[in-house]
């Protein structure tokens, strides 16, 4: 019987990961040359535009070694961004090895670390890879040492390659058919255990689940139970993809593939569960993942509101294959009715965004993101709150915590000075900072509170370090800290989606910015508009937008003051009748504005 | 002590200007001595009770088309009629082609010590774009005539935003005023009025391309006649210390006036009125029209409120209201002073209310909200 190695690619975004993929499809004759496009896992539109994987995928390929056997290899995609660390892990638990590419001029990066860490407590084997070796900075020798200093593995195992010009690969393959064991054999007669570590929707078959075999086997007809939703099902269909979908008769302990059971409702077939056989299924299913917590939230409405609920079902489709994704219903009275979303961080929150006015064509406001807060309640009850309209009255609140996170920034020794000044306006502590051995480059570690990162961190550190720094981060904790609601009010009303909770040193500052930005986003109306940024009862900041000039001035001349009064009139009554279309229509800029404030006082 | 007024809309042009759309008649001999006849006839049988006479305005039109002789026989008639005080602000308002020296002796004699000259620009590009008759020479020459005649209170009308016209050009209206170190200038921002010359020819998108500069121009006219000795004192006004029109504050004070002529509009006991804006049905019966919402006390309050707020240092005064209405104002419009306090579209003095710098030139978003609804 054929031997089955399971693996992974693991890199820093822009390392090569995905051109290696292609390649040893390309090698073992998975995919015939050029007819496929590059970078064949990343199937979505928007991963190949971003150029960074966001959904793992499974690929099965036969592969006859230099020992003369036969392997049967399935290469399991990770997307690389640390935002999808959770399910990085998902994929890593389904292999007992993986590739850790790291670019020969670049060198070791943040993400290339938090990966790693992530492979070793799977305990999976790592085969280092020194990519891009036929680029002018490429600097082996370099590399090899940082494997050495900064991960500890023996620098003599990396394998030199260059993934574009297609040196080595062989190489690689051969490292993970010697490298990388075997799964655990002699398990195929047990109770069936398989972990779903991804699946999908499909519109004709309903949910193809991404699943490795752990003990048993599978098998069309088979009756199946989902050991944490409980649903019992029969399974239509069992196979791989080669990377297209190929039925098998059935898979066995220790393979990869899919199983689709005809289950339409995606509730039934979630990540993370154990399918077994039933009846006489497995006991005890295999450790699920854990429950990731969302990390940062944002409002999403459609512009249409007749989309709500197609927005819902879009979410739901969403949320199949990643449980990152939260989301509720919110009702806002400027937005109408939408759905308060919880991500792991940014980029997510970008891509869900995306994904759904792409592949779902919404039309969608997104407010500002935030982060969930802590809130200690004078009645000692701890209450949780992820959206500022829901922020308790100052009253009735003992303390607000915040989420910090610890934040390991890599750069380049002359940009300390710049990096230190942005982590000062963003309320950063400071931890760390370990040199390399060559000494030019800094692991600096802050803490810093989740929300200063989620204004224009990444822009002000790429731009202070001309794009040379990297940065991760991981959550360490609530903790109290000064904190107030900041209302926009547009024409004396609150509009509940501008709401911020902002730091109190800043929150004037940021207020005052924050209507003036306002001002010059709002469109003129035949009316002024007044802008109030308040805090509490207090008003910190106003501005007007003014009217358009039909109606700014009108002389007053000969003492006709009754024209001049019906003038006035007939304003007001325009005023009242744009009142009930709507009042002011705010743009979707302006429920970002808060994001671009300038920190500089 | 400002009292109450008298309007004479005289409504004789030499052409219509671009701009305008005040009543007014081509002019001719015949019916210039026809109006003055009918005026008297009109004061003496639409005399009404009012206080002593602080001001009498001739308004138009183009005054200035009257000789000395016939504003004597309507000043006359005048007295006849009503009390005018010793110190009373008589206003000719005079356009440059229409004055020279002996004119200004003769109005001086009549009893005028007060022009308002139609300035509107010192460019004799602008002057032809807005339809003006006359030069920037005649301005000149003007303004020495009537000083010369020992007319010292001279006030001049400019008018900003003209399609094309730009900032520098603007300021240069600004610094040749300032250098006639005239005592009182008004500064009115174009309007494009129905039926003008300008409603029918100028597009939509001429004024939309001047729409901000118009403001800029008007704030930039505050900040520069200000910082030369000139107070803001309304709106459209500026003056000298001590030179602020009397009868212009008539109508911001909410004190009563008449006004005599074809469409002039009078004041009297709270409730306002219109003549006819014809020359033969006003001078066949004097036919005038009460404005009836005008008697509305809620509309009293509104047009009192916004009036006040239109003299931007006196501004709208809480003992003066409830004076006027025996009701306080907080009562009345408690509600919606607290809201554009709050908006910061008017600013809380000692006991009165001013609108807040930046609204001046958006003032009527703040009036209209003082309407009943």
């Amino acid at each position: 019987m054929e031997q089955i190695r399971n693996f992974s690619i693991i890199a820093h975004i822009d390392h090569g990961k995905s051109t290696l993929a292609d390649r040893i499809l390309e090698f073992t004759g998975a995919i015939e040359d050029r007819e496929m496009q590059d970078q064949l896992l990343d199937s979505m539109d928007l991963e190949r535009e971003r150029g960074i994987t966001i959904k793992l995928q499974a690929v099965n390929m036969s592969y006859t070694a230099k020992d003369g056997n036969t392997y049967q290899l399935n290469l399991i995609d990770t997307p690389g961004h640390v935002d999808f660390n959770y399910e990085v892990s998902r994929s890593l638990a389904a292999c007992e090895g993986a590739i850790l590419v790291i670019d020969a001029a670049q060198g070791i990066e943040a993400q290339t670390l938090a990966n790693l860490y992530l492979a070793l407590e799977q305990d999976l084997t790592i085969i280092p890879v020194i990519n891009k070796i036929d680029l002018p900075g490429a600097d082996p020798e370099r590399i090899k040492e940082q494997i050495a200093d900064e991960i500890g593995l023996d620098p003599d195992d990396a394998i030199e390659i260059s993934a574009k010009m297609g040196i080595g690969i062989e190489d690689v393959i051969e490292a993970v058919v010697n490298r990388i064991p075997e799964p655990e054999t002699g398990l195929d007669d047990k109770p069936l255990k398989a972990l779903i570590f991804d699946s999908h929707y499909d519109a004709y078959r309903g949910v193809i689940a991404y699943v490795r075999i752990v003990e048993g086997r599978i098998e069309a007809r088979q009756k199946i139970q989902m050991m944490a939703s409980k649903e019992r099902l029969e399974v239509d269909e069992v196979g791989v993809f080669t990377p297209l979908m190929k039925v098998k008769k059935s898979l066995r302990a220790g393979q990869v593939g899919y199983v689709i059971t005809g289950a339409k409702d995606i509730n039934h077939v979630r990540v993370g569960d154990t399918i077994t056989s039933f009846p006489n299924g497995a006991e005890k299913p295999l450790p699920g993942y854990k429950k990731v917590t969302p990390m940062v939230f944002c409002g999403l409405y459609p512009t249409q509101g007749a989309d709500y609920d197609y927005l819902r079902d879009a979410l739901e489709k969403l949320q199949l294959n990643d449980a990152a994704l939260t989301f509720e219903p919110e009702n806002s009275v400027a937005l109408g009715f939408g759905f308060r979303c919880g991500f792991l961080g940014l980029l997510h929150m970008e891509i869900i965004q995306e994904r759904l006015e792409r592949e779902y064509e919404l039309d969608l406001i997104a407010t500002a993101p935030g982060v969930a807060y802590r809130v200690l309640m004078s009645d000692g009850s701890i209450k949780m709150v992820d959206n500022p309209t829901g922020m308790p009255e100052g009253k009735q609140r003992e303390h607000i915590e915040e989420p910090f996170v610890l934040a390991t920034i890599f750069t380049p020794d002359e940009y300390i000075g710049n990096v230190m000044e942005i982590a000062r306006d963003k309320r950063a502590v400071y931890k760390d900072m370990i040199y390399s051995n060559d000494g030019r480059r800094v692991k600096l570690v802050f803490e810093i509170p989740l929300a200063e990162i989620l204004y224009d961190f990444f822009d002000q550190l790429k731009s202070k370090t001309r794009g040379y720094a990297t940065f991760d981060y991981e959550f360490i904790g609530y903790r109290k800290s000064s904190l107030v609601k900041l209302d926009i009010l547009v024409n004396g009303e609150p509009v509940d989606a501008l709401s911020t909770i902002l730091h109190e040193d800043s929150a004037y500052y940021k207020g005052r910015q924050l209507a003036q930005k306002l001002r010059s986003l709002l469109p003129r109306k035949q009316f002024a508009i007044a802008i109030q940024a308040t805090i509490g009862n207090k008003i910190v900041a106003r501005e007007t937008v003014a009217a358009l000039r039909k109606n700014v001035l009108s002389k007053c001349y000969g003492g006709d003051i009754s024209r001049k009064r019906k003038l006035l009139e007939k304003q007001k009554e325009g005023k009242k009748r744009m009142k009930q279309v709507g009042n002011v229509e705010i743009p979707q800029d302006a429920f970002l504005a808060v994001l671009s404030l300038d920190d500089s006082k | 002590m400002i009292s109450a007024g008298i309007y004479i809309h005289v409504p004789f042009c030499k052409s219509k200007c671009h701009y305008c759309n005040f009543y007014s008649i081509k002019l001719s001999e015949k019916s210039i001595n026809c109006f003055v006849e009918r005026i008297i006839e009109e004061i003496k049988q639409r005399a009404v009770s009012l206080p002593r006479i602080s001001s009498v305005y001739f308004g138009g039109g183009t005054p200035s088309l009257l000789s000395g002789s016939q504003i004597r026989k309507i000043i006359n008639a005048i007295e006849e009629v009503y009390d005018i005080s010793n110190n009373a602000e008589i206003t000719l308002e005079a356009n440059p082609e229409s004055v020279s020296l002996d004119k200004v002796f003769e109005w001086k004699d009549s009893g005028v010590n007060r022009v308002s000259l139609g300035i509107q620009s010192f460019s004799d590009e602008e002057l032809k774009m807005l339809g003006r008759v006359h030069t920037s020479e005649d301005i000149y020459k003007a303004i020495g005539s009537i000083q010369e005649a020992g007319i010292a209170n001279i006030s001049g009308d400019l008018i900003c935003g003209l399609p094309g016209q730009s900032m520098e050009e603007w300021q240069n209206n600004l610094v040749i005023i300032k250098s006639l170190n005239l005592p009182h200038i008004s500064i009115y921002p174009l309007q494009i009025e129905e039926g003008t010359m300008f409603h029918k020819t100028l597009v939509e998108s001429a004024l939309e391309e001047i729409e901000d500069k118009m403001i800029n121009m008007m704030q930039e006219s505050r900040k520069f006649l200000k910082e030369n000795g000139y107070s803001h004192y309304e709106i459209a006004n500026y003056a000298k210390d001590g030179y602020e029109s009397k009868h212009n504050m008539i109508y911001w004070q909410y004190k009563p006036y008449i006004g005599y002529g074809p469409s002039a509009a009078s004041f009297i006991n709270r409730a306002r009125f219109q003549n006819v804006s014809d020359f033969s049905e006003w001078a066949d019966s004097f036919i005038c029209e009460e404005d009836l919402e005008s008697r509305d006390m809620s509309v009293q309050m509104a047009e009192y409120c916004f009036l006040s707020l239109r003299l931007l240092e006196i501004g709208l005064d809480k003992d003066k209201f409830s004076k006027e209405f025996g009701v306080s104002l907080d009562d009345i419009h408690g509600e919606l002073l607290e809201k554009l306090i709050s908006y910061g579209w008017i600013i809380k003095g000692k006991n009165k209310y001013v609108l807040s710098e930046e609204l001046i030139y958006y003032a009527n978003q703040v009036f209209m909200e003082f309407l009943p609804s």
